[in-house]
């Protein structure tokens, strides 16, 4: 995840949100699910830059408050999962998560295991709607799905 | 070098063009080849540094999220570039990561693989490029690529430029070619004109400048030196011209000296002689030129003549050689000659030798002149010793016959006294025949000459000459149909003639001839001189005879009055007759003979031109009727006998006779007595008788006037009426002769 920062540029409004917020100076990596599968995420942390901000990170809720601040938003379970994408088209905050189909639903990057290997899948569409620009360097290693119509 | 020094100048020209073109080209095209090749290789270097930071940048995913599939679909772009021999990617920990064309992959990298590096290598390029995300390496791409594309690509450059180089240099020559003709074809034309100036005498000034340039400077330069050349070669041949006229000149010079002029060294050779001297030793100038001149003059030991020359370089007094001195030479026919021999020293020539200059006076000439100088001397003396007894006998003669014809008339009755008076009249009477002899050799006798034609006279006495020859002897006549005239007593010149042919007959044994040949001819001044005459036109009288000739010392004295071969039958007297005629005549006459072959009497006499009045010639009076008369006649004579005699003799005629002893005796008689005619001795003591004659005329005009004598004194003939001269009685005269002048002249 860390390594994917570095071939999408955020969009200038949602640094710009950032600005107005007292955490700015910080990339904020904002993570919905348990704590104790992200230890090596927040040894690495601790001393992690991204996007030449120091990176600090942040369970959250599915309280729309929490996710202020947010630059990513790693999202592990389903059931915010409409809230979240919601929040995020607002909130500009890169989605990623690690559930098979969650990039037709919406998230912009979501990692997969393609044949033992981690693998990924990105909405061009969502980080295009949210103003994100991805390198093409990663898209030639991902998988372009877009959104399916909504039931 | 040789080689290019011996081109021509054209060549050169084009030669040193064609190279400096190849020289610069080839510079500039080494620069730009060199300047091109590093440009193509850095643009293939940055080529393949881009290539493989492009391939590298496109393979950072790749490497970040360990896609080796995707990094290899990357490389593999590479194939496009068939130079890629192969190419690596590393990660970030420098492991292999993924290769293109991995087989060949053998490169152990001893090199810093995090940094940009290159190298050349042979014929390959290596590059390493690190791979960044943002400021992070992600790994590296090692690209190995072939740069014979490279070299192939300069290879083609070097081709287009060696082409281009050939190509240019072709043009250059071309228009080398072109452009060196303008500065040949001046400098061909100036020595063509050199050419024709040197070798075919074309003197072709003012040549064209065909440009203002060095070439125009030098035909101008050109012809200046050519008209200097010309005007060199005119004055060349002025001088050379004076030089060979004054050569010439002084050649005529020395070639026309009488006198005969060599040159020797000091050993005698001879160097040089003059035509004058040619013809006196009878060598030409190549038979005797560096001959000694022994050869010319052998002298003798006892005159000394055989070292003159030695003596005086020896001595150097000039004693020896430089006063002239008469010595006998030698001429080529072997015969001696008398010559005046006089010596200089001339200056030393070139080489510092000595040389002389002999001058060679020919003697033989100047001898004879004096032996016939001595000879006339001779003839002279006798001339006047005889003349002078032949007048005194004259006189006396006179008086004997004159005495002896009044005796015989006075014993008219005694016919045997008549006798004897008429033997002692014919006595007197051959003794002034006698006397008219001598006086004609010693040139006093008086003449009576005329204008004549010789040949008429020769012709006129033809017949009595072949009597008097007889028939053993043939006349021959050899006459010039054109002959001058001569003026001469022609009774005196045929008894000259008469005489001759009585000797030539005389000389003559049995059968012969005697040719007489007269001809015209012109004496020069040296003729004349050998000769003993003047120069000038004479008629020439030959008797030729083939009897016995005579030796040198009878020739010696035929002239000599009284010298005769003929022992008593000769008075001698004939030839001195001759000789004194002739002289008389203003002639000379000449013999030439040989004993046992004949001998040839010559005489000369003057061309006569003046043309005589012929008025005053008298007429011969034949009658001897009428001479009495009564008129007063002055006999003057300084011979108290003749004088006695003449008026003995007038006044037995019938004329009243005075008489004088002299000229001023006779005019003191004048004065006194009407005289008729004046009867006058022409030589007297005080004043003569042309003298005494012209005071008669002139204070007593009417007076005739007869002269007497026994000379003929043209002293005075310019000053006396000719008349008178060519009236004289000759004396001794008989009485008929008297008396038929003085008819004459009283009329």
């Amino acid at each position: 995840m860390v390594k994917m920062t570095h071939f999408i540029n955020w969009p200038e409004k949602s640094v710009e949100q950032t600005k107005n917020n007292s955490n700015d100076s910080l990339f904020t990596i904002c993570i919905d699910g348990a704590q104790k599968y992200f230890n090596s995420l927040e040894d690495w942390a601790t001393s992690g830059v991204i996007k030449k901000k120091p990176v600090a990170l942040k369970y959250v809720t599915s309280k729309i408050s929490s996710l202020n601040n947010c630059n990513i938003l790693y999202i592990t379970k389903n059931h915010n999962l409409d809230t979240y994408l919601k929040v995020a088209n607002e909130k500009q905050f890169l989605t990623i998560s690690d559930n098979p189909g969650n990039a037709k639903r919406g998230v912009i990057v979501n990692f997969s295991n393609v044949r033992e290997k981690i693998g990924f899948e990105i909405n061009l569409d969502a980080a295009h709607r949210q103003g994100f620009k991805i390198n093409p360097r990663l898209l030639k290693l991902a998988k372009i799905v877009s959104s399916e119509a909504k039931k | 070098m040789k080689l290019f020094r011996n081109l021509s100048l054209r060549n050169k020209i084009t030669a040193i063009i064609v190279s400096t073109v190849l020289l610069v080209l080839t510079i500039g095209f080494s620069i730009n080849l060199y300047t091109e090749a590093n440009s193509i290789k850095e643009r293939m270097l940055a080529e393949k540094i881009l290539t493989t930071k492009i391939v590298g940048n496109y393979t950072v995913a790749d490497l970040t999220f360990s896609n080796k599939e995707s990094a290899l679909e990357a490389l593999s772009y590479l194939k496009r570039d068939e130079s890629v021999i192969n190419a690596h990617l590393y990660d970030a920990q420098n492991n292999h990561f993924v290769s293109l064309y991995q087989n060949n992959h053998s490169h152990k990298f001893e090199l810093d693989i995090n940094n940009s590096w290159y190298e050349f290598e042979k014929e390959e390029l290596h590059v390493i490029e690190p791979i960044y995300l943002d400021d992070t390496r992600m790994g590296s791409l090692y690209l190995h690529a072939s740069t014979t594309d490279y070299l192939k690509n300069v290879q083609n450059r070097i081709k287009y430029f060696v082409g281009l180089l050939i190509a240019l240099i072709f043009v250059s020559f071309m228009v080398a070619g072109k452009l060196s003709s303008i500065v040949t074809s001046p400098i061909l034309s100036l020595a063509n004109a050199a050419r024709n100036f040197t070798r075919d005498k074309k003197y072709q000034l003012n040549l064209k400048a065909q440009y203002e340039d060095e070439t125009g400077r030098l035909v101008n330069a050109f012809n200046d030196m050519f008209s200097q050349i010309t005007n060199r070669e005119k004055e060349r041949d002025q001088a050379i011209k004076q030089l060979k006229d004054n050569e010439e000149n002084l050649k005529l010079i020395l070639n026309n000296m009488v006198d005969g002029v060599i040159t020797t060294d000091e050993d005698g050779l001879i160097i040089t002689i003059n035509k004058a001297a040619e013809i006196m030793f009878g060598y030409s100038a190549e038979e005797i030129t560096g001959k000694s001149i022994k050869k010319l003059i052998p002298g003798t030991r006892e005159s000394g003549e055989e070292n003159y020359l030695e003596h005086y370089l020896k001595t150097k007094q000039l004693r020896f050689i430089g006063i002239g001195r008469e010595i006998e030479a030698k001429r080529k026919n072997q015969s001696s000659f008398s010559m005046r021999l006089s010596i200089s020293e001339l200056p030393q020539d070139a080489k510092n030798k000595r040389r002389f200059i002999a001058s060679c006076q020919d003697l033989t000439q100047l001898k004879l002149q004096e032996e016939q100088l001595r000879r006339t001397q001779k003839m002279d003396a006798l001339g006047k010793l005889t003349g002078g007894i032949a007048h005194d006998y004259n006189n006396m003669l006179g008086v004997i016959t004159g005495y002896a014809e009044l005796l015989e008339e006075e014993l008219e009755t005694q016919p045997k006294l008549i006798q004897y008076a008429q033997a002692i009249h014919q006595a007197g009477h051959r003794g002034a025949k006698l006397t008219r002899k001598l006086l004609s050799f010693s040139k006093q006798s008086a003449s009576e000459s005329e204008q004549i034609i010789l040949n008429d006279l020769l012709l006129e006495e033809q017949h009595m000459l072949e009597k008097t020859l007889t028939v053993r002897i043939k006349l021959v006549f050899d006459l010039d149909e054109n002959l001058w005239p001569v003026w001469l007593d022609s009774s005196d010149m045929t008894d000259v003639i008469l005489n001759m042919c009585i000797n030539a007959m005389h000389a003559i044994e049995g059968n012969g001839q005697l040719t007489i040949t007269t001809q015209n001819e012109t004496l020069n001044t040296l003729d004349a001189q050998l000769l003993n005459l003047a120069a000038g036109d004479y008629i020439v009288l030959s008797i030729t005879d083939t009897g016995c000739g005579m030796d040198t010392q009878t020739r010696e004295k035929i002239f000599d009055p009284f010298f005769s071969t003929k022992g008593s039958e000769g008075t001698g007297l004939g030839l001195s007759q001759a000789y004194g005629f002739v002289k008389n005549s203003g002639g000379d006459i000449n013999v030439y003979s040989e004993p046992k072959h004949g001998t040839r009497f010559v005489l000369y006499f003057p061309r006569y031109t003046k043309k005589e009045s012929n008025d005053e010639q008298h007429k011969k009076t034949t009658s001897t009727e009428g001479l009495n008369g009564n008129e007063t006649i002055l006999v003057v004579d300084d011979e108290p006998a003749l004088i006695e005699l003449s008026s003995a003799l007038l006044t037995q005629q019938g004329y009243q006779v005075f008489s004088a002893e002299n000229g001023l005796q006779a005019l003191m008689v004048l004065e006194k007595e009407n005289i008729d005619l004046l009867l006058s001795d022409v030589i007297m003591p005080e004043m003569n008788g042309y003298e005494l004659a012209s005071a008669v005329q002139e204070k007593y005009p009417h007076i005739k006037i007869q002269l007497a004598s026994g000379f003929t004194d043209d002293r005075y003939a310019d000053k006396i009426d000719s008349a008178l001269q060519k009236n004289l009685l000759r004396k001794p005269f008989n009485s008929q002769e008297l008396f038929q002048k003085i008819r004459e002249l009283l009329g």
